[in-house]
């Protein structure tokens, strides 16, 4: 991976202001993944293009962010999500798009067509169970766990304070917990 | 508080340590919550991403890897000419831009002529890069109104000689368009249909004249006859002079004026002549020295039938001298 002559997030940051590839390409490899992978466990249609869009935006506004790592990751996410609601939105006054997002959830996988359809059910099982939790309570539990976010950036993601991040996790582990129990139960 | 925050008490009501969760969601091993955390590690490999996202063809003008040696950190490539051409058309919007163009426009319309041998421009190439071919084509479709002026402009001028510039003045545009051909077969019969031509513009020149001059009389019917004698006859001038059959007084040939204004000249003429001629007519002495300049008034006089006196005594002049 190339890097950028000075260390640190704020050299990065400031050598994308000025327009260096290669600060802009550090801070797209440092992400990119993550941020793909948020959007498949929200069922987004085109999750590549979710990406794309996303880090168009962050770099267009780039100078008009300041602050620190974790602070740039939450932003990252937030517009991320917003994208990701918009689509929603866009998607639930058409009926028949919900077909289509879930062909177009199929074709958005590269591996073997067995593989992907193995992975797609488990994936599709998982985020039924997920079907329990609040949509703020889901998006914790996925931006913690698939994006592999801390706290802080949860929190600057959804704007809204650690406290009440780390609240609604707790709430959410323990519905997760208790669905689990009664599906034991009723085996 | 919002809405969204959680209330104290449920805050209190501890399911799970924050290091429990902490430990949940980290897929660290823990022997409370097995199942869940098992659904978390579930979730996590489920949708993750081991290799990077393509970057889109927007995106990739932030990505481009540049050059390290260089300082300035401006992406490169193809970013550089479609910024190019996206400036290209920005600038041709201004009004610097629309003058540079147009000269841009004649110089590709000219080497265009040079390529389609329409003109021969030395030093030319006949096939230009295709670069410079693809920013030519661009620019004619910007003004075509303007390179199609610019193009009879430069190919009368660079394919016409000077005098068929001459009678190009006085062609309309279909005519120019038939002159433009250089061949030497074409040459000729442009000439010849100058020469057509000429007679034609010849008679408008003689017209202007005859009713924009301010001579009267006689002297107003002469420099017209002689004027109008100038283009049928190019010696007329000499024959006038020398040619003793200009003198016969039914010789009609060397007057090219219309009927209206040869009558009308000549009633004109005949009204003062006898003015004219008392004042001919009385220094006799002086005719046979004066006979050369005079012969070309007697002449005309003659010519246009004025009074009998004057032609007589043209008439006796010419009969003592012969």
């Amino acid at each position: 991976m190339p890097k950028t002559t000075e260390t640190g997030f704020a050299a990065t940051l400031d050598a994308a202001r000025k327009g260096d590839s290669l600060a802009f390409e550090q801070l797209y490899r440092s992400l990119n993944r993550r941020v793909a992978s948020f959007a498949r466990a929200r069922r987004s249609p085109d999750p590549e293009g979710l990406v794309n869009e996303t880090f168009l935006r962050v770099f267009t506004k780039l100078g008009d962010f300041s602050g620190t790592e974790q602070q740039f990751h939450g932003w990252v996410f937030r517009i991320a999500r917003n994208l990701l609601i918009d689509g929603e939105r866009q998607r639930a006054r058409r009926v028949h798009e919900v077909i289509e997002s879930t062909e177009s959830v199929t074709a958005s996988l590269e591996p073997a067509p067995d593989e992907v359809a193995e992975s797609h059910i488990l994936g599709e099982e998982l985020l039924r169970r997920l079907e329990v939790l609040t949509p703020e309570q889901r998006d914790v539990v996925l931006l913690r766990v698939v994006a592999d976010q801390s706290l802080e950036v949860v929190a600057e993601s959804l704007d809204k304070s650690v406290g009440s991040v780390k609240a609604m996790q707790h709430r959410a582990l323990r519905t997760l917990a208790r669905e689990i129990s009664r599906e034991a139960v009723s085996r | 508080m919002s809405d969204s925050d959680v209330p104290k008490r449920e805050m209190d009501d501890n399911w799970f340590s924050d290091a429990e969760a902490e430990s949940i969601l980290s897929n660290a091993p823990s022997s409370d919550s097995s199942e869940l955390q098992q659904l978390v590690g579930d979730l996590r490999d489920a949708f993750s991403t081991p290799t990077d996202i393509p970057a889109g063809e927007m995106l990739q003008e932030y990505l481009t890897v540049i050059d390290l040696t260089t300082t300035t950190g401006t992406p490169t490539g193809k970013t550089r000419s479609k910024k190019l051409i996206t400036g290209l058309g920005t600038f041709i919007a201004t009004a610097t831009g629309k003058v540079v163009l147009g000269t841009a426009v004649a110089a590709a319309s000219v080497s265009g002529a040079h390529a389609a041998d329409l003109v021969d421009i030395p030093l030319l190439p006949d096939n230009p890069p295709a670069e410079v071919q693809e920013e030519l084509d661009l620019v004619e479709e910007e003004l075509d109104l303007v390179e199609e002026e610019v193009v009879e402009e430069e190919l009368v001028e660079d394919s016409v000689g000077e005098d068929a510039l001459e009678e190009l003045a006085f062609t309309n545009d279909e005519e120019e368009d038939d002159n433009l051909a250089d061949d030497d077969e074409d040459e000729q019969q442009d000439d010849e249909v100058a020469d057509d031509e000429d007679d034609e513009n010849h008679g408008q020149v003689v017209s202007e004249f005859a009713r924009s001059t301010d001579l009267e009389g006689c002297e107003k019917g002469r420099a017209i006859s002689e004027l109008a004698r100038s283009k049928s006859d190019p010696d007329s001038d000499d024959q006038d002079s020398d040619d003793p059959d200009s003198d016969d007084p039914d010789s009609d040939s060397d007057d090219t004026l219309s009927d209206e204004e040869g009558d009308h000249h000549k009633s004109k003429c005949h009204s003062s002549d006898e003015v004219d001629r008392d004042d001919v007519a009385a220094p006799d002495d002086d005719d046979d020295e004066h006979e050369d300049g005079n012969r070309e008034k007697k002449s005309h006089d003659k010519d246009n039938g004025k009074g009998k006196g004057k032609a007589h005594k043209a008439s006796d002049d010419h009969d003592d001298d012969d």
